[in-house]
């Protein structure tokens, strides 16, 4: 019977593979497209995706400042300013979020109800509007024309969603394993470090994922409240090429996407590997 | 004796920067509302005028249409039906494989949304350099024009695209925190791949669908980049939601004041939203499972 | 939690952030250096001169300054902008607001209406007055572009004409010869052709097949300048002259809607032009797949021969190009320019300095150097009648329509305005609105979203 069941499983393992391979079929084949886009060469493609010619110059823009066309700053730079903006965020948040979500789980105040609930209602106010109230706000406080302002916004945009999320993770440690570890003579904070952690990792590793990737595709804000081309981030430098309103050069497109993509993809990999483990052995209970 | 104190400090970051970066804008913005201010930057206090010029513009009513319909077919369809359907095949099958299309689903979420449309551009050109159409054509049919002819189809799964892979992450994060013993359980009892997914997997998120479907009738309520950038709320305001709705007055005409009047409405409307998600949720109630024994440290 | 690596990393990030220190701004120095930003657009890089025209003419203007013995210098630091116009406009009304606006700007002479009225720009008048000379070599008109409340606040920069361009071989195919094809722009300019002739020749090659369905005629996917030719050349008019309050004509626009409504009806026009890309529609009509481009520009040659690879021989091979057409026969044909200038901010640490700067910039050879390089024209006299301007046949022709231009009035709400008559073709376009149905509706908005900045007239 167990080979059975063994056959049976796999057989639908393999009917959910060509599922899925189906429903991600678009994304697919446009992703393909991208790749190929950044190595081809001239306008015409086989089968709708595939370039006749492979060219590397799109790239150019490595190491030529001017190969991405125009007067715009070199991409390193523009990838230093996103890597810092997004990581700042991402480590921000991390920090806030676990902190208060650990409070909004363990600690019964008075007014936490309705303050949770405001906390989701945050969410409610879009952030086109804002725009021209943070404008003020940070003129005011004599933040624009400075990154730390846009990392300092998009993590009190960001921290309503990652208090949530890590709440709910929290609410998931039972009490039990916190308390037997406090009995067994740990400090609360050695409690947190050894029992509690380890199992709220995948939360952790799905709140920085949000935050990393909110602080790498920002526009809006940097666009309008930062004024000195080095302090571009990417996602400003990719609509300078694009917004020309004339022939896009899906070539140059393409590789400055790739490029831009790239960081993201390596942070998954790393959230995945090492903050998705969840301990198998040594749970309590 | 309960210490407040170590409670209050690990909640003044989060306390201080919402207050600064949200609430004071918020607030900011809520005065403007009473404003005609343009992009002079200038503040004309105008009582309620801007407030009550939404009732007279001509287009106002269908944008609340389009954007009620657009909020309830993503959010259904996409961010949780699709959400769900992600995060629970992915982890039936091996890791390395579900992990694989995991991170394809999160790309559209790493792209740039300039690019991301312009590649929905190349699947959906109306003239024969469109993938749809290649393939149209080469099965013998005709060249369709999706974005003008079906915009809503267009905007919902290109936005749901997007959207899906929040739901896919929290899922796929809380079908992974169940404890295996659980599903070892099941498995030894006989269960089905089916019987297990009912009882044991989906139970385990349904508090997560909660959370994402209140939190992305939110995002959904206020987004508006991605409709903009593929057919600017067209081809005749047939797309045009709130969110972008607030854009073309706000940042392409200049008129800050009636972007803000029209926000607050939005905001209502999140806020209603939210505490009847709250209440129909019951997240207050949730999770008081921790006790409060309170130990000094 | 604060393993070693974090913490190394927050580290290394605050430091970065410490990097984030603020840029140069305008000021004068206690050596006399004067230092200047500016901010020019492309958004093309064929349209880089105008950068480096600025660059040069703060160059020489210290050449100037040395000889005649002031100790002052110009330092100017100039960004190019590479996105398109609105976007930049936007980018304006942020950074003058944030009071880190640019010391000299230029852009579309619309610059003007967005930012003299909230003073954000200096009158020239005074400068212009005591060099009548730079003054009247150039091109009166582009003055009256420049202007708002009948000061001049910019110095244009260069010019361009917009025009209909028409593939060759579909016309062949209908059966003109070379003849009827080298006549047609003269024909147009002598009201021989009229908007809806266009339209019927249009339709014709669609029903004759000459051209597959949908593929009769393209026009752009956005709002803009181009619009508001159709109503010119239907006898409305945009400006109102006392008050320079904009104007909605509705014979003028009913007339361009219907215009629009037949080219669908015919399946000559798609109904969803407005979503294609440029890329798309070039490539179509450049291909010869599509009969007319209609609302092109000068700048459109050059642009396809970056972007295909086509040859001038190939160019003049394949393709013709003609004013839009007046709205009846006999009446003249219609061009709208927009010219580009460059204004001095308030905020200038020296405003007569940088005045010198932007008139050293248009000296006639950088102007005639800019020009040819980028496809626009000239804007002064003595330029024009430079040899290698005048030996490029293409130039010429685009200096010939220029008779028949006008500008599109300065005034703040004026792309306000031009979104709406957009709203309004699209909406017949997509056939969701009947022309008097559209009519309506563009009314309706502008009274809703415009109240007194527009007049409604018939």
């Amino acid at each position: 019977m167990k080979g059975e069941q063994l056959k049976g499983e796999r057989g639908a393992r393999a009917t959910i593979i060509v599922g899925l391979l189906l429903l991600s079929l678009p994304l697919i084949a446009s992703y393909a497209w991208l790749l190929l886009a950044s190595f081809g060469d001239g306008h015409e493609l086989t089968w709708g995706i595939f370039p006749t010619d492979y060219t590397i110059k799109h790239w150019r823009f490595l190491w030529d400042p001017h190969g991405a066309g125009g007067d715009l700053p070199s991409i390193w730079r523009a990838t230093g300013n996103t890597l810092f903006v997004a990581l700042s965020i991402t480590l921000l948040d991390v920090f806030i979020a676990t902190n208060a979500g650990y409070v909004f789980s363990r600690w019964h105040f008075r007014g936490r109800g309705p303050l949770l609930a405001f906390t989701m209602v945050l969410h409610a106010f879009p952030s086109v509007t804002l725009l021209v109230a943070l404008f003020i706000v940070l003129l005011h406080m004599g933040l624009l024309g400075s990154l730390w302002g846009i990392v300092l916004v998009k993590v009190a945009l960001q921290a309503p969603f990652s208090i949530f999320v890590m709440k709910g993770f929290f609410d998931g440690v039972p009490w039990e394993s916190e308390m037997t570890a406090l009995t067994d003579g740990c400090t609360r904070l050695g409690a947190y470090r050894r029992v509690i952690l380890p199992q709220i990792l995948p939360g952790i590793a799905a709140i920085s994922i949000f935050s990393f990737l909110e602080g790498w595709k920002e526009f809006l804000f940097v666009f309008a409240f930062v004024f000195d081309k080095d302090k571009w981030t990417l996602s400003v430098y990719l609509q300078s090429i694009l917004s020309r309103g004339s022939v896009v050069d899906y070539g140059i497109m393409a590789a400055v996407a790739v490029f831009y993509m790239l960081p993201v993809i390596l942070f998954f990999v790393f959230t995945q590997k090492y903050l998705m483990k969840v301990q198998l052995g040594g749970v309590k209970g | 004796m309960l210490r407040r104190r170590p409670w209050m400090i690990l909640l003044a970051p989060a306390a201080v920067l919402i207050l600064l970066f949200y609430l004071l804008p918020a607030v900011v913005n809520l005065v403007l509302a009473f404003s005609d201010m343009d992009y002079t930057f200038d503040f004309r206090f105008v009582g309620g005028e801007s407030l009550v010029r939404p009732l007279a513009d001509p287009m106002f009513g269908r944008v609340l249409r389009n954007t009620a319909v657009y909020v309830v077919t993503t959010l259904t369809l996409m961010n949780v039906g699709v959400g769900v359907l992600l995060a629970v095949l992915t982890t039936e099958i091996p890791d390395r494989v579900g992990g694989a299309f995991r991170m394809l689903w999160l790309l559209p979420r790493a792209t740039p949304s300039v690019v991301y449309v312009l590649m929905w551009f190349f699947l959906l050109d109306p003239t024969d350099y469109g993938l749809v159409n290649k393939v149209a054509g080469a099965l013998g049919g005709e060249n369709y024009d999706l974005l003008s002819q079906r915009p809503w189809l267009v905007v919902v799964l290109l936005n749901g695209c997007v959207g899906a892979s929040m739901g896919m992450v929290i899922f796929t994060a809380a079908i992974k925190s169940i404890p295996p013993q659980l599903m070892m359980a099941a498995r030894v009892d006989g269960a089905s791949a089916w019987q297990r997914i009912r009882h044991v997997t989906l139970p385990s998120i349904a508090w997560p669908i909660m959370f994402v479907t209140t939190y992305q009738t939110l995002s959904l309520l206020t987004s508006y980049e991605y409709i903009l950038l593929a057919t600017d709320g067209g081809p005749f305001y047939q797309t045009e939601v709130l969110p972008l709705y607030i854009f073309h007055n706000a940042i392409n005409d200049f008129e800050f004041g009636y972007g803000a009047a029209l926000s607050i409405g939005l905001m209502a409307i999140g806020t209603v939203l939210a505490l009847v998600y709250w209440r129909v949720f019951r997240f207050g109630g949730r999770g008081s499972a921790a006790q409060r024994i309170e130990v000094d440290a | 939690m604060w393993s070693r690596g974090t913490i190394s990393l927050c580290a290394v990030l605050l430091l970065c952030g410490a990097c984030a220190a603020d840029g140069d701004r305008g000021r004068v120095d206690a050596d006399g250096t004067v230092h200047l930003v500016g901010w020019v657009t492309g958004p093309e890089p064929s349209a880089f001169a105008r950068k480096t025209n600025l660059i040069e003419g703060a160059r020489r203007l210290n050449q100037e300054l040395a000889a005649a013995g002031d100790r002052r210098r110009v330092q100017i630091d100039v960004d190019f902008n590479t996105t398109s116009h609105d976007p930049y406009v936007k980018k304006l009304v942020f950074a003058f607001a944030a009071e880190r606006g640019p010391d000299v700007v230029c852009g579309g002479h619309e610059i003007v209406g967005e930012f003299a009225p909230p003073g954000y720009l200096v009158p020239l008048d005074d400068y212009l007055a005591a060099r009548p000379a730079f003054r009247d070599d150039f091109f009166p008109v582009l003055w009256g572009a420049m202007s708002w409340h009948r000061k001049v606040y910019a110095v244009p920069q260069d010019n361009e004409v917009r025009l209909a361009y028409i593939h060759k071989k579909p016309l062949r195919a209908l059966g003109w010869s070379e003849a009827d094809i080298d006549g047609l722009a003269a024909s147009v300019e002598r009201g021989e052709l009229s908007l809806d002739d266009m339209a019927a020749l249009v339709e014709k090659a669609v029903a004759t097949g000459v051209v597959k369905p949908e593929r009769g005629l393209y026009h752009r996917n956005r709002s803009g300048f181009d619009w508001l030719e159709f109503i010119i050349a239907y006898g409305g008019r945009l400006e109102e002259p006392g008050t320079g309050r904009l104007v909605l004509s509705r014979r003028a626009t009913l007339a361009t809607l219907r215009l629009f409504d037949r080219l669908v009806a015919h399946r000559a026009l798609p109904p969803g032009m407005t979503s294609y890309t440029e890329r798309t529609i070039y490539r179509n009509f450049v291909d010869g797949d599509v009969l007319i481009w209609l609302t092109g520009g000068s700048w459109h040659k050059l642009e396809w021969q970056g972007a295909f690879g086509t040859t001038d021989a190939e160019f003049r091979q394949n393709i013709a190009y003609f004013p839009v057409p007046g709205g009846k026969r006999g009446t003249p044909p219609v061009s709208v320019s927009h010219p580009f200038g460059c204004a001095v901010a308030a905020t200038a640490p020296d405003r007569e300095l940088a005045f010198r700067v932007i008139q050293r910039s248009i000296d006639p050879d950088l102007d005639v150097g800019h020009a040819i390089k980028s496809s626009h024209l000239v804007v002064r006299k003595s330029s024009s009648e430079s040899g290698p301007y005048q030996a490029d046949p293409f130039l010429r022709d685009m200096i010939g329509l220029l008779k028949f231009t006008h500008f599109a009035p300065n005034h703040a709400k004026l792309t306000r305005l031009q979104r709406i008559l957009f709203d309004g073709i699209r909406g017949v376009e997509v056939g969701v609105l009947s022309p008097e149905e559209a009519l309506d509706f563009v009314e309706r908005l502008c009274k809703a979203r415009m109240a007194d900045d527009v007049v409604i007239e018939d």
